[in-house]
């Protein structure tokens, strides 16, 4: 079924509808919040709360730009707000360890392992992926769209709101930034 | 840079739907929780006591204020037409006293 149909039905409260765009989308959305939140829990959390968004919301969608295009919005802004969120939590935990209260902020997750890495390139994946989480926002969404969901500069420039020329620019800084932080990485582990 | 390449899209677990649905659900039962919870907070539930009792005290001062001018001696006056206090017989002014 065509996705303008999908949407109009779903406009109209159609169940079925919805459940064949989470059914057909769904895989976009969780890979792009599992790529910013490295964390497949919370990518869980955040797919599920993308999804109640778009049926709570899609009296809004004006069709201006493709419904995939729209989901990588809401995805990108839910996954940074739940990123922040957590950055609270662990700040306020830090200052409570200061006060002898609980430990929680001395604990380091581990390292993140991407479901769909190959098995030989884990480790190596696992490193970038820690210095991936140190880039500045916008180099991390577009390295995240480019590499992790494979879409073209035109298509990030078109999610993110901005010029292909910005997001070249944001990919060759993200990819220089990556460097530094690999190199830190291994010369602290050596 | 290169341990990306080949990967994969990542896949929530099966169900994702019924999870969804899950949540949808607990998302429009959670705006009456929230209601609910809102009320039952001692300050809310404290101002509204406070806010009916006030409007009730205002009610009855204001009441009290207007009803002297409307009513005025009136209840004075029925309470001796009706008891008879003011001499109206015959004999009340046949007998009068020095």
């Amino acid at each position: 079924m065509n996705e303008w149909t999908l949407i109009e039905q779903l406009k109209q409260g159609d169940q079925t509808a919805f459940r064949q765009i989470v059914e057909t989308w769904q895989d976009l959305v969780y890979n792009t919040a599992i790529g910013i939140v490295q964390n497949a829990e919370d990518a869980e959390d955040v797919a599920q709360e993308v999804f109640v968004q778009v049926y709570e919301s899609i009296d809004g969608f004006k069709g201006e730009s493709k419904l995939s295009t729209w989901l990588y919005r809401i995805t990108l802004s839910k996954a940074m707000d739940h990123l922040r969120r957590k950055k609270r939590k662990k700040r306020f935990a830090f200052v409570r360890s200061l006060f002898g209260e609980n430990n929680e902020a001395t604990i380091h997750p581990p390292d993140f392992n991407h479901p769909g890495v190959l098995m030989d390139n884990k480790e190596t994946a696992a490193t970038l992926f820690t210095a991936l989480s140190q880039l500045p926002e916008n180099q991390r969404i577009a390295f995240t769209l480019h590499k992790i969901e494979g879409l073209s500069y035109q298509e990030v420039s078109e999610v993110m709101g901005t010029t292909v020329s910005s997001v070249e620019s944001l990919m060759h800084r993200a990819k220089n930034n990556l460097k530094k932080n690999l190199e830190n990485y291994y010369r602290e582990s050596d | 840079m290169q341990s990306l390449d080949g990967l994969q899209r990542a896949t929530p677990g099966p169900f994702f739907f019924t999870r969804v649905q899950a949540r949808l659900g607990k998302a429009e039962q959670s705006i009456w929780e929230a209601l609910s919870s809102f009320i039952a907070r001692p300050v809310v539930a404290i101002s509204v006591i406070c806010f009916v009792l006030l409007l009730n005290g205002t009610v009855i001062f204001k009441q009290a204020e207007v009803s002297p001018v409307i009513g005025g001696d009136q209840p004075d006056i029925s309470l001796a037409e009706e008891y008879t206090l003011a001499s109206s017989s015959f004999y009340d002014y046949e007998n009068q006293e020095p």
